[in-house]
């Protein structure tokens, strides 16, 4: 076995793992395009569902204050084009930098505030089922 | 690997290996996030200093590298960020640990099982406290994992000697006399 300081990069015997893993994440990437729009946008906090809205059945934007875990605030915007996050009051701001959900299965997430906003659904309702 | 004969110098130099990690974590953090990728996906280049300890120093010093940037993360993020820093840390470090020590894999491979390591621990933290719904990320944080991975081992390729001259002046103060015999 190779010193630590010696270590190459690559060994030879490592190239049809390292190639393979490279084929799936390629596989996947082009199975994530074929995802379907979502329809139905769901909130929850902690798990348990607190809205549900049909965005095709919207006809502009609707703003949701809501309060999360711990305190942290959030403010979601639902729209026929989709879900985001419009703001967030805690440092991190992942949740709101996730930008517009379109897709069905995209969610942006809360981990200080334990919420979760996701879009469920595309053009066959049973496609989402886990 | 230096033969680090005394406790006090790989404690000063796992002090120093865990202030690079919180460099480049900060570094890393000022990067624009990626498109298509989820906001937090981060190049994981603080994973090298946690890489290059478990390769000369061993595990328990790896950890404390894990441990000291999750502490920076807990103190100055919050309990969330703290324990997602803490359990990708600790799984990603164990991970690339055991592949330097009982394997002989090449740095590439370490650096991508630290990378989707910490992405699955991090993950499973997420799925506990929200729901099913973080699943979506599984392919994003896999294809990530594998490119950031492969590039981590890279840089670490590259970076090595001049963490190798870190860890012999700390782990046993005979730097001078060891270039001078090797005329460089």
């Amino acid at each position: 076995m190779a010193e630590f300081k010696e270590r190459q990069v690559f060994t030879r015997r490592e190239l049809p793992v390292l190639a393979l893993l490279a084929l799936g994440a390629l596989g996947l990437l082009f199975w994530l395009r074929a995802v379907p729009s979502g329809r139905t946008a769901v909130l929850e906090v902690e798990g348990a569902e607190i809205a549900r809205r049909e965005l095709s059945a919207l006809s502009g934007p609707e703003s949701l204050k809501i309060t999360g875990a711990n305190g942290v605030e959030l403010e979601v915007e639902f729209s026929p084009e989709g879900a985001r996050v419009a703001s967030a009051a805690c440092p991190d701001k992942t949740c709101q930098r996730t930008g517009l959900l379109t897709k069905a299965g995209e969610c942006a997430v809360c981990l200080p505030g334990r919420v979760v906003l996701k879009l469920e659904g595309g053009d066959e309702p049973d496609a989402q089922t886990y | 690997m230096p033969k680090h004969t005394s406790p006090a110098g790989r404690a000063a130099l796992t002090g120093l290996l865990g202030a690079l990690a919180l460099a480049l974590s900060l570094v890393e953090n000022l990067l624009p996030p990626l498109p298509g990728m989820p906001p937090n996906a981060r190049l994981g280049l603080s994973n090298l200093a946690a890489m290059y300890t478990a390769g000369a120093l061993g595990l328990p010093w790896a950890l404390g590298v894990a441990g000291i940037k999750a502490g920076f993360g807990f103190l100055t993020r919050g309990v969330t960020a703290g324990l997602m820093s803490l359990s990708g840390g600790m799984v990603s470090t164990f991970l690339m640990w055991l592949l330097l020590k009982k394997t002989g894999s090449g740095l590439a491979l370490v650096g991508v099982s630290g990378a989707l390591g910490h992405n699955l621990a991090q993950l499973m933290v997420a799925w506990a406290l929200t729901s099913q719904a973080v699943l979506f990320y599984v392919p994003f944080l896999g294809i990530y994992g594998i490119l950031t991975g492969i590039l981590t081992g890279t840089v670490l390729k590259i970076t090595m000697p001049a963490l190798e001259r870190v860890g012999k002046y700390w782990g046993r103060g005979k730097v001078q006399e060891q270039e001078k015999t090797k005329g460089s």
